[in-house]
């Protein structure tokens, strides 16, 4: 007999008169991995928000472990015994992982800390999950695998029941993610419940027990492992066209090459970009291309090696914007890295022109017609005062249509599709390819390949730092 | 008729106002004129202290259960709860609890239950039929068809006599678990004269389930009028092959029996309206049009939240060309 850790019934959700949660339905069992798939992102943090904590409720019922503890007529604001694990650490990165795990946590209560004890208990513990990481180290030195493991340790230890998992895949490479899932089953023998948010289905239903389909503030479906296959999707999905490949005529040969390039965490990395050719780089354990975003958007220098942009080699002083070398570099969840929300459309569209344009002020005229060319792209949104109540395909199509302004020759797109819902995906499907049909290299580093390979031409795959030997690089330009 | 433990909310109005008249008449009388006297202010801070007490002991105990109230009155005029509206938090007077209580009594009886019932006794009842005239009828029908060795009608007459003798019989009694999927298998028989092997019919629980779960006891007729709803909104119109599946899990509370078809499916809009119709009782939609569809499923939602409350009853996913999906909650009754 199964028991139920969580039970959502009829749940209506409303904030500020907008329906989140319209009538949900659903539960995760004990010692499930019960996965979430949202189709869009509408609700999927209030969601959230109303496992972590008993907030009010328009109608509906909670059950925590069988017992009552949210209802229509009261919600008493308490937390449950859940934990949130997402790409932002909850660890404090100040302080060493013996702390994280034995000092912060619930059931912590003595009034001296005894830091051998400590240690040797943190030892025991990771020993016996067979897991290999320095506990004297500090949380900010970890690699995002580690500290997503030691997350999940404390959490288990806090005494937390169910475990929420953000789209791990968005931070985890294929090999991480693969060995975090095999630490979630070793959890779910222990009777720990996981909920899964995933993008993808196939990531879901290698790990999941049951998949939840979510869309529109409602759980559309529940799929049984049994029944699980990518035909009782099809009803629900969107199928991305697939890509242009690259055309006969395009003989530029490597408008951008990359030679011998070295940091850190990347040996001696050698790729080319043709025209018009989209590469994803995929990263198996997420750190050199981190090194590369750095170098791109000029927070790094490499410790040797060139980048070569049309025939010429690009400087790399610190600090340093590489636009005007024809370079642009657009960063993972871009809307909130590099939009001003209290600006303009226009403001925002045409923010650093004057670095392409090498003039102070812009002038009216050169605004007016900026203006006119993007409003048959982008339509009436192009004279919205601010970036408040823009959707989010609107404030993408910015991102992505701003780049075309500085008309650069090569795009390096980190993580395109993270954290985007499968509406916004086909989008930015849509917004890759207007880049290569408009003849520029696109460069996307990746540590998940759902996706990328609908717009991807060649994929390489950076292994300990280094491309993997021919085998790791396939070519997609000329497959079906 | 017992009386329900703690403060009505009269009660708390009451003992509030007594212990402002009491702080008011205490400045006036006492605080003021001593305060000025000694030119201290201390003890006019201790009462503004008191008088904020006072104002968040009216807050939290006044304010907030008496919205909770009006909103959970709210929801049940507009139809989200039924049973819901007699479990109160806090009732405004101990009369009005009273009265509620009569209410709850009035509701449990057979009357309304007898309102949803009329559906399932619809073949025999409507047409004043006596039951034991057609069981009668019926074997006679299959004698004949065994002497003249047309075994085909004999096997359906004797489908359809068991179908009815459980369909007509001790319609107030809860059936177990087992005699609701012997009955729908019965009607699947049937159907297959009409479909031939169109229809299909699949029982799927757990590996690790207990068998004890089919004596569970249910609502006699919960499964069959669903089955048939999936066979005639679902399956008949799909070109092909048909599969109704039913899933039952138990968890040590709950008893979870889904009902699947591979059909056609439903607009989001439909599957959207009659979600929104299941999740309260309401028997206004006996008063409709038939055409509306999905009555079957709102009244067998209705007798099991009549019978078990609000928190059970059923939720329908589906989607057009992708199938439909009915999840029954029920309490675990062994």
């Amino acid at each position: 007999m199964k028991e139920e850790i969580l039970r959502i019934e009829n749940v209506i959700r409303k904030v500020n008169g907008i329906t989140y949660l319209d009538n949900i339905n659903f539960n995760v069992f004990k010692g499930e991995i019960m996965g979430l798939i949202p189709l869009d992102n509408h609700g999927k943090s209030q969601l959230i928000e109303l496992i972590l904590q008993n907030v009010p409720l328009h109608f509906g019922r909670v059950y925590f472990d069988d017992q009552l503890v949210n209802y229509y007529e009261h919600s008493s604001m308490s937390k449950n015994r859940v934990s949130l694990l997402e790409q932002d650490t909850n660890l404090i990165e100040d302080l060493k992982v013996t702390d994280n795990i034995g000092v912060l946590n619930q059931t912590f209560h003595d009034f001296i800390i005894h830091n051998r004890r400590l240690r040797q208990e943190t030892a025991a513990l990771l020993k016996q999950l067979g897991i290999v990481i320095e506990i004297e180290e500090y949380v900010s030195e970890l690699s995002i695998l580690e500290k997503a493991i030691i997350e999940l340790i404390r959490a288990a230890l806090n005494g937390a029941q169910l475990i929420i998992l953000n789209e791990l895949s968005n931070f985890l490479s294929i090999d991480e993610l693969s060995y975090f899932q095999r630490l979630l089953v070793h959890y779910t023998k222990q009777g720990l419940s996981f909920l899964y948010i995933a993008n993808h289905h196939e990531e879901a239903f290698k790990i999941c027990q049951r998949v939840a389909l979510f869309e529109k503030g409602r759980i559309i479906k529940v799929i049984s492992a049994k029944d699980f296959s990518t035909a009782v999707l099809e009803p629900y999905m969107l199928t991305f066209a697939h890509p242009p490949t690259v055309s006969e005529q395009n003989n530029h040969v490597g408008i951008l090459k990359c030679q011998q390039l070295s940091t850190a965490n990347l040996e001696t990395l050698n790729f080319s970009v043709k025209k018009g050719e989209c590469l994803t780089i995929l990263d198996m354990d997420n750190r050199g291309i981190q090194d590369l975003a750095e170098i791109i958007s000029g927070y790094a220098k490499p410790r040797s090696g060139k980048l070569i942009v049309d025939g010429r080699a690009i400087p790399f002083t610190q600090k340093r914007n590489f636009l005007p070398d024809g370079v642009a570099y657009i960063p993972e969840n871009p809307v909130q890295k590099s939009l001003f929300f209290n600006l303009s459309y226009l403001e925002n569209l045409t923010f650093l022109l004057d670095r392409k344009l090498d003039r102070r002020i812009i002038g009216k005229k050169v605004l007016n017609s900026i203006k006119e060319e993007y409003r048959n792209l982008v339509g009436v949104e192009i004279e919205a005062p601010d970036l408040w109540g823009l959707e989010m395909q609107s404030l993408y199509n910015l991102v992505y249509f701003r780049l075309l302004l500085y008309s650069p020759e090569v795009v390096f797109i980190m993580q395109p599709f993270s954290q985007a819902d499968m509406y916004l995906r086909g989008r930015i499907i849509q917004l890759i390819n207007m880049f290569k049909e408009k003849e520029l290299a696109v460069v996307i580093l990746a540590v998940s390949i759902s996706d990328t390979l609908t717009v991807t031409d060649r994929l390489l795959i950076l292994e300990d730092g280094k491309l993997a030997p021919q085998g790791g690089r396939i070519n997609f330009a000329n497959s079906d | 008729m017992h009386r329900k433990k703690g403060f009505y909310l009269m009660d708390r109005i009451f003992l509030v106002f007594l212990l402002m008249v009491i702080l008011l008449m205490t400045l006036f009388f006492c605080f003021v004129p001593f305060a000025l006297k000694q030119g201290t202010y201390l003890l006019v801070f201790l009462f503004a202290f008191l008088l904020a007490t006072v104002f968040y002991v009216t807050y939290r105990w006044i304010y907030i259960p008496y919205q909770e109230s009006n909103k959970t009155l709210r929801l049940f005029a507009d139809g989200y709860i039924f049973k819901g509206v007699f479990d109160l938090r806090i009732h405004f007077n101990h009369e009005l609890f009273l009265a509620m209580q009569k209410f709850r009594e009035i509701i449990d009886t057979k009357e309304l239950i007898e309102g949803s019932k009329k559906h399932a006794e619809y073949l025999a009842l409507q047409n004043q039929i006596n039951p034991h005239f057609l069981y009668n009828t019926l074997e006679g029908i299959r004698s004949e068809a065994l002497i003249e060795g047309v075994e085909i009608i004999a096997n359906m007459t004797e489908a359809l006599e068991t179908f009815f003798r459980y369909t007509i019989s001790d319609m107030d009694k809860l059936a177990t678990l087992e005699e609701e999927i012997v009955n729908v298998e019965t009607y699947c028989t049937i159907q297959r004269f009409r479909f031939g092997e169109k229809i299909e019919f699949k029982i799927e629980s757990p590996e690790d389930h207990d068998p004890e779960i089919f004596h569970a006891k249910i609502p006699k007729l919960t499964l069959q009028p669903i089955v048939e709803n999936a066979v005639f909104h679902g399956i008949e119109p799909k070109m092909g092959k048909g599969l109704v599946t039913l899933k039952v899990l138990a968890t040590p509370s709950r008893l979870l029996i889904t009902v699947s078809d591979n059909g056609v499916g439903m607009a989001e809009e439909h599957v959207h309206r009659l979600n929104d119709q299941l999740r309260g009782a309401s028997l206004t939609y006996i008063k409709k049009d038939k055409e509306t569809g999905g009555i079957a499923l709102l009244n067998v939602n209705n007798r099991i939240k009549l019978l078990f409350g609000d928190e059970y009853g059923m939720y329908l996913y589906s989607k057009a060309g992708a199938g439909t999906d009915v999840e029954i909650s029920l309490p675990l009754i062994l």
